[in-house]
C-alpha cells in the first residue's frame, strides 16, 4: 500500500472537501425540491430522475469524506459529465440568470474530482494497477 | 489470445472480438449521446458510463505501457485477468484432483478436518495414493498386539542432565511455532486453549513476548529466533534479564533456540516498518518507524563451540529444558556441532529437525522450494550422526515438516523422532482451507489475518475443541498403528518398521 506524504494528503483533503461540499449541497437542493433544481430537471424533461441524481450526488459526497475518496471522486466526476452534457446541449452556460454560477461549480467539482482521482490513482478500479 | 474452436466453422476469434469491442465502445457512446439529446436525457446515464469505459479503453491501448495484453487488445483483455484471478478458487473447488493440490492434497486435508471434527475417518474402495516402489510404507506384524498392551506415552525433557525443572510430554504431538503476528489474536488463542484441553504444549514462535499465548494457560515452549524478539538487546544479542523474566512465567516450560527453519533455512526474516504497530513493537522489543531485519544466524552462534556454549548459557539462565530447532543442511556441519557439544559437555535437551517442506507465513520462493534437506532424508542422517557420536541418549529428537497425519508421523517416529511438531496440521484443525494467503493479511478463515471482520468467524471456544479432537484422534490412530506393528510404545519403533524399495 502506497503511503502519501502529509502535503499530498492535505491537498487531497482540501479538494475532497470542496467536491463533497458542492455535491452535498446540490443533493440537498434536489432532495428539498428547490425551485432551481426543479427548473433544471423540468427543462431537461426528466423531472422523475431528479431524486436519483440527488442520491448519486449524496453518495459521492459521503464517499469523498471516507477512506475511499477515489470512489466518491469517480461517482462525482461521472455525474458532472452528465451535467456537462446538460449544459452543452440544453441548459446553456447561464441558468435563470445565475451568471454562470452552476457551470462554474460544475467545473470546480470536475477539477477537484480529477485531482483526487490523480492523487489516489493507484487505487482506482480498472486502471490503478497500471500506475 | 488465441482461437477458441468450438466446431468446424463455428469459432470465437478473440482478436476479432477485441477489435469489435474497441470500435463498439466509442460508437455506443456517440449513439447514447445522440439518444440523450434527441429522445430522453436519461440516455446520458449510458452516455457517461460508456464515455468512461471508452476513456479507460483508450488509456489501455495508447496510454499505459505496463501490460502488453491491455495495450494490444484493450479492455476485453481484462477478462483474462478477471477469470485468472478466481482461478485458484475454481481449481480447488472443481478441477483439482483429490491428490494433486499442494502443499496438502484434499485427501490429506480431509483427514485432518475429519479428525478435528471427531468424524469417522474411514474411507472406501481403496487408497487414493500411489503404490509404487518410491513410496514409504509401514510394515505391520503378522501378530498384532491387543491395544491394552500399548504403554502410555511419556517423554521427559531435561532428564538426561538433571535439569532443575524437567518437562513431561504426555502425547507425542506439539503445536509448532506460530507467533502472534504471523497469526491473528483469535487463532493464537484458539490453538492455545485447544493445547490446554488436549494436554499438549504449544510453541510461541519467534514473535516476542507471548501475550496472547499466555492468556489460555497452556504449557508453552518459548521460541527465540535469530532476532531474539522479546529477549533482545538492540544489537540482537541476548538480554539475560528479559530471558529470565520470560522463563519465570509459570506457563513457559521450555525454551527453543531457532537456528534455522525448513521453509527458509539460512535466511532471517524482515519485519517491515509498516507492520510494526505499537503493540508489536512492545511485544517484540523493537523500535517503531524502521525495518527490523532478523539476522540469518544468532549473534552468539558463530562457531560450533560458541553455539554449544550459548545453549548451555540459556539452560543456566532459564533453569528450563532448552532445545534447538534447525533444518539440516550439511551433515558434516551438524556432526561438528554435536562434537562441540560433546567437547563442552553441553547438550541441548532436544533437537528439533525441521524438514525443508516446512511451512511459513512468508519466505522467498527459492528458499521455500529448493533450500534445505526434506524431513525423511534429514532424520535418518541426524539419527545416525547422533548415534555415532554417542549423543543420542543425551537428548530428545523431534521432527517437523508436513507431519499432519498419523501415517507420516509414524514414519518420522520410525526414523528416530521422539515427538512430532506440526503447525499446519493444527491450522487445518481450526479451519485453514489452504487459501495460500498467509502473507497477505487476507486469510479468509481469520487465521493469519489481523482484520477484525475476517477473524469474526473464528470462534475461539469452538475451534479449541477441534484442536483437542484432532489430538485425541491422532493419539487413537497412533495406538491402532502401534498394535498392528506389534510394538508397545513409540520409542520401540525403528527403521525396520518401514518399507521402501532399496532404502530400508
Amino acid at each position: 500500500m502506497e503511503t502519501l506524504s502529509p502535503t499530498v494528503k492535505g491537498v487531497s483533503l482540501a479538494f475532497q472537501l470542496i467536491a463533497a461540499f458542492i455535491l452535498g449541497y446540490a443533493a440537498l437542493m434536489k432532495f428539498s425540491g428547490a425551485q432551481e433544481s426543479v427548473y433544471v430537471f423540468q427543462t431537461l424533461g426528466i423531472e422523475g430522475t431528479r431524486l436519483v441524481i440527488a442520491v448519486i450526488e449524496g453518495v459521492a459526497a459521503v464517499l469523498l469524506l471516507t477512506k475511499m475518496p477515489h470512489y466518491g471522486a469517480i461517482l462525482g466526476f461521472g455525474t458532472m459529465l452528465g451535467a456537462l452534457l446538460a449544459h452543452t446541449f440544453t441548459l446553456g452556460m447561464e441558468v435563470q440568470g445565475d451568471g454562470g454560477l452552476l457551470v462554474s461549480l460544475m467545473l470546480l467539482v470536475i477539477l477537484s474530482t480529477l485531482v483526487v482521482m490523480w492523487i489516489h490513482r493507484k487505487k482506482l478500479p480498472l486502471i490503478g494497477h497500471t500506475f | 489470445m488465441g482461437q477458441l474452436k468450438l466446431s468446424g466453422s463455428l469459432q470465437v476469434d478473440l482478436e476479432k472480438l477485441a477489435n469489435v469491442v474497441n470500435v463498439a465502445l466509442p460508437a455506443l457512446t456517440l449513439l447514447f449521446g445522440f439518444l440523450g439529446v434527441r429522445v430522453s436525457f436519461n440516455y446520458h446515464f449510458l452516455t457517461v458510463s460508456f464515455l468512461l469505459l471508452t476513456l479507460v479503453n483508450l488509456y489501455y491501448l495508447y496510454g499505459q505501457k505496463k501490460h502488453t495484453l491491455l495495450a494490444n487488445f484493450g479492455i476485453i483483455a481484462q477478462l483474462r485477468y478477471m477469470i485468472e484471478s478466481v482461478g485458484p478458487e475454481f481449481r480447488q473447488y472443481l478441477f483439482m484432483n483429490d491428490t494433486e493440490e499442494k502443499p496438502f492434497s484434499r485427501v490429506e486435508r480431509s483427514e485432518v478436518y475429519r479428525k478435528a471434527k471427531g468424524i469417522d475417518s474411514s474411507s472406501a474402495f481403496g487408497s487414493q495414493l500411489l503404490f509404487d516402489d518410491s513410496e514409504i510404507k509401514l510394515r505391520h506384524s503378522m501378530y498384532p498386539l491387543s491395544k491394552d498392551r500399548i504403554r502410555p506415552y511419556r517423554l521427559i525433557f531435561g532428564e538426561e542432565r538433571g535439569a532443575p525443572q524437567p518437562y513431561t510430554l504426555n502425547h507425542p504431538i506439539i503445536i509448532s511455532a506460530m507467533s502472534y503476528g504471523a497469526l491473528g489474536e483469535r487463532a493464537v488463542r484458539a490453538l492455545a486453549r485447544g493445547a490446554r484441553k488436549a494436554g499438549i504444549p504449544m510453541n510461541t514462535g519467534e514473535g516476542g513476548y507471548p501475550k496472547y499465548h499466555l492468556m489460555e494457560d497452556c504449557d508453552l515452549i518459548f521460541q527465540m529466533g535469530t532476532a531474539k524478539f522479546g529477549v533482545r538487546n538492540s544489537d540482537a544479542t541476548l538480554n539475560e534479564g528479559k530471558l529470565q523474566e520470560i522463563a519465570a512465567l509459570p506457563q513457559v516450560r521450555m525454551i527453543e533456540i531457532k537456528l534455522s527453519q525448513g521453509a527458509k533455512p539460512g535466511k532471517g526474516g524482515l519485519l517491515p516498518k509498516e507492520k510494526i504497530t505499537p503493540e508489536i513493537a512492545e511485544l517484540r522489543g523493537v523500535p517503531m518507524g524502521q525495518d527490523v531485519i532478523s539476522p540469518s544466524f544468532h549473534a552468539e552462534c558463530t562457531t560450533p563451540d560458541a553455539t554449544a556454549a550459548f545453549i548451555h548459557r540459556v539452560q543456566r539462565l532459564s533453569g528450563l529444558p532448552v532445545g534447538i530447532k534447525l533444518c539440516l543442511g550439511c551433515p558434516d556441519e551438524f556432526r561438528e556441532l554435536v562434537q562441540a557439544m560433546k567437547r563442552l559437555d553441553s547438550f541441548p535437551d532436544y533437537i528439533s529437525i525441521d524438514g525443508a517442506e516446512g511451512g511459513t507465513g512468508a519466505a522467498p520462493k527459492a528458499f521455500m522450494d529448493d533450500m534445505g534437506v526434506p524431513i525423511f532424508a534429514a532424520l535418518p542422517q541426524v539419527q545416525k550422526i547422533l548415534v555415532e557420536e554417542g549423543a543420542r541418549k543425551r537428548l530428545k529428537l523431534m521432527a517437523a515438516g508436513k507431519l499432519v497425519n498419523p501415517g507420516r508421523q509414524f514414519m518420522a517416529f520410525s526414523l528416530g523422532a521422539d515427538a512430532i511438531y506440526t503447525a499446519r496440521g493444527f491450522m487445518m484443525g481450526i479451519g485453514c482451507i489452504q487459501a495460500l494467503q498467509c502473507n497477505k493479511n487476507t486469510c479468509p478463515v481469520g487465521i493469519t489475518t489481523h482484520h477484525p471482520h475476517l477473524q469474526h468467524g473464528l470462534d475461539v471456544e469452538e475451534k479449541s475443541e477441534r484442536v483437542a479432537a484432532y489430538v485425541a484422534s491422532l493419539v487413537h490412530d497412533h495406538q491402532e498403528l502401534l498394535a498392528s506393528i506389534g510394538k508397545t510404545s513409540i520409542a520401540e519403533l525403528d527403521s525396520s518398521n518401514l518399507y521402501q524399495e532399496g532404502a530400508y
